[in-house]
């Protein structure tokens, strides 16, 4: 091997670093292996000397804390050959396809961007009306649920008009007893529906509490996956195998964050049907109250 | 010579060939040679590493034959930095040596 030979090639092993710590290190062996041929050695003896060509460039990449392997990985990240032969200059000329390289690969990703940025848009509504439909659905099944406590409501209403009728019936048969029977009808009819009233706001109260908790629940988490898409594209920018997690959490956001809306909307249409029922039930204890009076 | 035990002192030998008088490449290749059987090929990198970490400064002077050569001359973190090789050199051979010298009185 001679001496072009040996600097092409260890030049080769070295296009990682700067061209001008190329020419420093290949300039440094060159002075070498020709004041080693000033002492007599041959051109071949002196290269020899230095032993295989890749675990020198190793050496000396190892010097600059660059992993030697780097080289062999992926053609993407491959730089430029430098011709056999040619010293350097190829600074500038290998700096522009380069840069066009990067400028093509930046407007693919642009449109990788916008179709992904297109599907998720769609997916999102439709994903969204999913929800809404679910959202229905809860909302009736909770209605549902709720049904038997507001039916016992009005059944209460009926068997207080019973009683009342029965009040009516005794005051009609006339004397103390009646009247008296008729006081502790009342009471038991106002003791019962202070019971059942508070029967269904506990109820209430715990169905709100929950559906709160879980929002609120959801929500953290969705926060936790909210960093985690921040973080894990900059992680894979680095080359951090982070692809499947940056998934999870594009996952994990959307689900969470779709989920714990759902709960805060459960919430507040729970709490307006409450006040609803609430002034319902006022309006009605008020126009009783107003007939006991008149009673 | 085991070729891990060179990798270790090669530095050592090279801050100390350096710090008495400044050196060019192949001067201080031929000195090191003297002292151990190394790779010529290796001392390059080093010479790189340590001017990379400020061990070494470099300058150009004119030579009567040839190219002008690039002289290393060594800092004051270099001094500092040889100074505590040389300690934990001298005192990593004391305590082999002493263990070596254990195990021989032993048997």
């Amino acid at each position: 091997m001679n001496k072009e030979r040996f600097l092409s090639e260890l030049r080769e092993y070295l296009s990682v670093l700067e061209n001008q710590e190329q020419e420093d290190i290949l300039e440094e062996y060159a002075q070498h292996i020709d004041m080693k041929m000033q002492k007599g050695l041959s051109e071949e003896e002196a290269i020899r000397d230095f032993g295989s060509i890749e675990q020198l460039a190793a050496e000396i990449l190892e010097a600059y804390h660059v992993n030697p392997e780097f080289r062999k990985k992926g053609a993407a990240f491959r730089f430029p050959k430098p011709k056999m032969g040619v010293t350097p200059k190829t600074d500038h000329s290998s700096g522009m396809p380069n840069s066009n390289n990067a400028n093509g690969e930046e407007s693919v990703w642009k449109q990788i961007c916008g179709y992904v940025w297109k599907a998720l848009k769609g997916a999102g509504h439709r994903i969204g009306s999913g929800f809404r439909w679910l959202g229905g659905k809860c909302r009736a099944f909770a209605g549902w649920i709720k049904k038997p406590f507001t039916g016992s409501k009005t059944g209460f209403g009926e068997d207080a008009e019973a009683d009342r009728m029965e009040m009516e019936g005794t005051k009609e048969m006339g004397g103390r007893m009646g009247k008296l029977f008729g006081t502790i009808g009342s009471g038991i009819a106002v003791l019962w529906r202070g019971f059942v009233r508070f029967c269904i706001f506990w109820l209430k109260f715990m169905w709100n509490a929950a559906w709160l908790m879980f929002a609120i629940f959801c929500g953290c988490l969705a926060m936790v996956t909210l960093m985690g898409v921040g973080a894990a594209p900059i992680l894979l920018w680095q080359g951090y195998p982070f692809v499947g997690i940056f998934i999870i959490c594009i996952g994990g956001l959307l689900c969470l964050g779709s989920l714990s809306y759902g709960a805060f909307s459960m919430l507040i249409r729970s709490k307006q049907n409450d006040k609803d029922g609430n002034n319902a039930e006022e309006d009605k204890s008020g126009k009783e109250a107003v007939y006991e009076q008149t009673a | 010579m085991n070729p891990q035990f060179k990798k270790g002192v090669l530095e050592l030998i090279v801050l100390e060939s350096v710090r008495e008088k400044d050196m060019y490449g192949y001067e201080l290749v031929e000195e090191v040679s003297q002292v151990i059987d190394v790779n010529e090929g290796t001392i390059y990198p080093l010479l790189k590493r340590l001017t990379n970490e400020r061990y070494f400064e470099t300058y150009l002077r004119e030579s009567s034959e040839g190219p002008p050569r690039k002289y290393y001359h060594l800092t004051a973190a270099g001094i500092l930095y040889r100074d505590s090789l040389a300690g934990e050199w001298e005192e990593f051979q004391a305590k082999v040596n002493e263990f070596l010298k254990g195990r021989n009185v032993h048997e």
